[in-house]
């Protein structure tokens, strides 16, 4: 009777113990950069999020990403009850996958209010600036020149932009057409401006247009192609970035065996278009060149990537494609952001802008269009690579800049000569010896015995 | 004190002493031995994987160490010396705990390879692998006062092993059949199984509530232990 009274007051302080450490639980991170706590940032962020926020992660169910999004996003509801999430495997919920879209792992869907936006990964920083975008709620223009040949947003063909018009969408933007034929003026709500690969020289009227919109707090993005008789650098100069033309061969990194289908494995920059950009296809590129005006203190111009050490520009990819005198030594710069930031003079008569304000414009140059269409734009880090670039036009990118983090791979390949070392180890020697010192003092009696 | 630690040095030393004590250390090495070359054909130096299954296998080896604890005592004759000396139950039931804990520590420190060969060929985060043994002391010795509890309750060491196994499959199972219920049901059986608590030191994490769960397990095991003991004394 005295047992059993002793086991009930066990069972309930374990209880009560274990009660009050689930509602008052606290956590120490150690894992490198604290990877599973939660930023102030976002912690405000979850906090801020009053109707229900539906998070859907697109993992393949087995391996160490699905548990890690699991856990993660677990931190994510336990600050709000309204926030729910599931792991989804795209290969055992095909049904799933195809209603949002899904083309590739690690997709992550967030829906809110009605409204989507999409992370690239299942990471803090990634999930928290697409509830960030969510909680906003207004959609962003980003106007797409048309009418000198370029790929369509409507096209869904191989080479057209359809996949390109989706990610925006599924990204808090609203890709829309531009035609400056029509209309001598960029809109004021362009949040952003994309040239994409025009094929057709640009009217004078139009580069004027474009330029204008760029010089006053613009927001350009130009994505040349070598194959096309307009030239981008009318547009692009002033911003201290030069398009050299030709196509960038780079022997040493390349798709099967065209060299100029380059896969790009450096970004030297530290700006947020390359974050978690790992590597690029580029297929029939151009390059660039950086070239800033000393009289421009506040322009700045980041080198985003760049081939291989190997590359080179082949000025005459029309009758030969080896390196020669004529042509550009590497390593070849594809991709390039200018920011230029200067001061303006107040505007008088108008309330709140009388002071001195800063102006500040943004442009992101790729040699490439080929690298947006539908057949490249799910390859490697393309569509990564791109929405960067689109959230650092449009300073979407504040919340990614301060949450930035390390990236959770940590490759290992394991080679059957390490395989036979780690067994040698840990199942030969570990054990034996194991065995070896527990025979010891055995064996020392039996010894003794015998001289005895 | 000084009692029960006299007992925890001889059980030390006899399991030691014997081909059974011997065959589960070198055992349990070989096993997470095998365990990690199936975990890094991922090409992942993450050791998550590799942690997660030590815990299932630390149930099976707190089984191994503990069913001869009491049950073997008992089919020796030894248990009713020990039970009638001047020593209380407590200090017996410490005295076996620390016993174990000293094979279990052992066990572990012959596990210490791995993560050094892991580091040795690439660059594993250093922080889940700390959390990660952090939760194999934890496991284990919640797992052996587990262990203890059953062995007292039997004098068939074979019955205690399969028992005390019984006891955690229990507990690991209750996180099985919460993913089928929702409310409150869900998450008392989800907050009651072990799997649910491991996570967090698999991802380099030290929660309170996670800690205070096997503590929990370690103090209940050793009051059913004591209880069981001044039952049958």
């Amino acid at each position: 009777m005295r047992g059993l009274a002793a086991m009930m007051v066990a069972i309930g302080v374990v209880v009560a113990a274990n009660v009050a450490a689930y509602g008052h639980d606290t956590q120490v991170d150690v894992s490198v950069a604290h990877r599973f706590t939660l930023s102030p940032e976002t912690r405000a962020l979850v906090r801020a999020v009053h109707a229900p926020l539906r998070i859907r992660a697109f993992l393949a169910s087995h391996g160490g990403a699905a548990d890690d999004a699991r856990f993660l996003l677990s931190r994510y509801t336990e600050l709000n009850s309204r926030i729910r999430f599931s792991v989804v495997d795209p290969d055992a919920h095909p049904g799933e996958a195809r209603r949002f879209g899904i083309t590739r792992y690690a997709s992550v869907v967030l829906t809110y209010r009605g409204r989507r936006v999409d992370a690239p990964d299942a990471e803090e920083l990634e999930i928290s600036t697409a509830i960030l975008r969510l909680l906003r709620g207004h959609v962003r223009s980003v106007c797409v020149l048309t009418g000198h040949g370029e790929p369509a947003l409507d096209d869904t063909a191989p080479d057209g932009l359809s996949a390109v018009a989706d990610l925006l969408r599924h990204n808090a933007y609203e890709p829309r057409d531009l035609d400056l034929s029509t209309s001598s003026i960029v809109p004021k709500d362009c949040a952003a401006v994309i040239v994409a690969g025009p094929t057709d020289p640009l009217l004078p009227a139009e580069v004027q247009a474009l330029d204008a919109y760029t010089k006053a707090d613009g927001r350009l993005m130009v994505l040349a192609t070598p194959t096309s008789r307009a030239d981008p650098n009318p547009l692009i100069a002033s911003w201290g970035v030069r398009f050299t033309g030709g196509l960038v061969i780079d022997p040493a990194r390349s798709e099967n065996l065209d060299t100029a289908n380059v896969i790009v494995e450096r970004f030297p920059s530290a700006s947020p278009v390359d974050a978690g950009v790992s590597r690029l296809q580029l297929p029939a590129g151009g390059g660039l060149f950086v070239a800033v005006p000393p009289d421009r203190p506040g322009l700045s111009v980041a080198r985003l990537a760049l081939a291989s050490g190997r590359s080179f520009v082949e000025t005459r990819p029309d009758t030969e494609i080896d390196f020669d005198g004529l042509d550009i030594p590497g390593p070849v710069l594809v991709a390039a952001a200018a920011d230029d930031s200067r001061v303006a003079a107040g505007e008088t008569g108008v309330p709140g802008r009388s002071g001195a304000r800063i102006e500040r414009t943004r442009v992101v140059v790729a040699g490439d269009v080929a690298f947006v269409t539908n057949r490249f734009l799910d390859h490697l880090s393309n569509a990564r690579f791109l929405l960067n670039g689109i959230n650092w036009l449009t300073e979407e990118e504040q919340l990614l800049a301060t949450t930035s983090r390390p990236s959770a791979d940590r490759p290992l390949p394991f080679t059957p000569e390490r395989q036979t070392r780690v067994l040698a180890v840990t199942v030969g020697a570990v054990p034996g010896a194991i065995v070896g010192i527990g025979l010891v003092p055995a064996l020392v009696r039996r010894l003794r015995r015998r001289r005895r | 004190m000084r009692q029960a630690l006299t007992i925890a040095a001889r059980d030390l030393r006899a399991n030691f002493l014997t081909a059974f004590g011997l065959g589960s250390t070198a055992g349990f090495a070989a096993a997470a031995g095998v365990v990690l070359v199936v975990v890094l054909r991922g090409n992942q130096a993450r050791l998550a994987g590799w942690f997660g299954t030590l815990y299932v296998l630390l149930g099976v080896l707190a089984a191994l160490l503990t069913m001869r604890s009491f049950a073997e005592e008992e089919r020796l004759g030894t248990l009713e010396l020990l039970l009638t000396s001047p020593v209380r139950p407590w200090q017996v039931v410490t005295g076996k705990l620390l016993g174990v804990a000293g094979v279990l520590l052992v066990d572990v420190a012959a596990t210490l390879a791995c993560p050094l060969l892991v580091a040795s060929m690439g660059h594993p985060d250093a922080g889940p692998i700390l959390t990660g043994y952090v939760g194999v002391i934890l496991v284990g010795l919640a797992f052996v006062a587990v262990g203890l509890a059953v062995s007292a309750a039997t004098s068939n060491p074979l019955v205690a092993a399969v028992g005390s196994l019984a006891v955690l499959l229990a507990l690991w199972g209750a996180g099985i059949v919460s993913g089928g219920l929702t409310g409150w049901p869900r998450l008392a059986l989800e907050e009651l199984a072990p799997s649910g608590h491991v996570v967090g030191f698999l991802r380099g994490t030290l929660s309170t509530k996670d800690v205070v769960y096997f503590v929990s397990l370690l103090a209940l095991g050793l009051v059913t232990n004591v209880v069981v003991l001044e039952e049958r004394r």
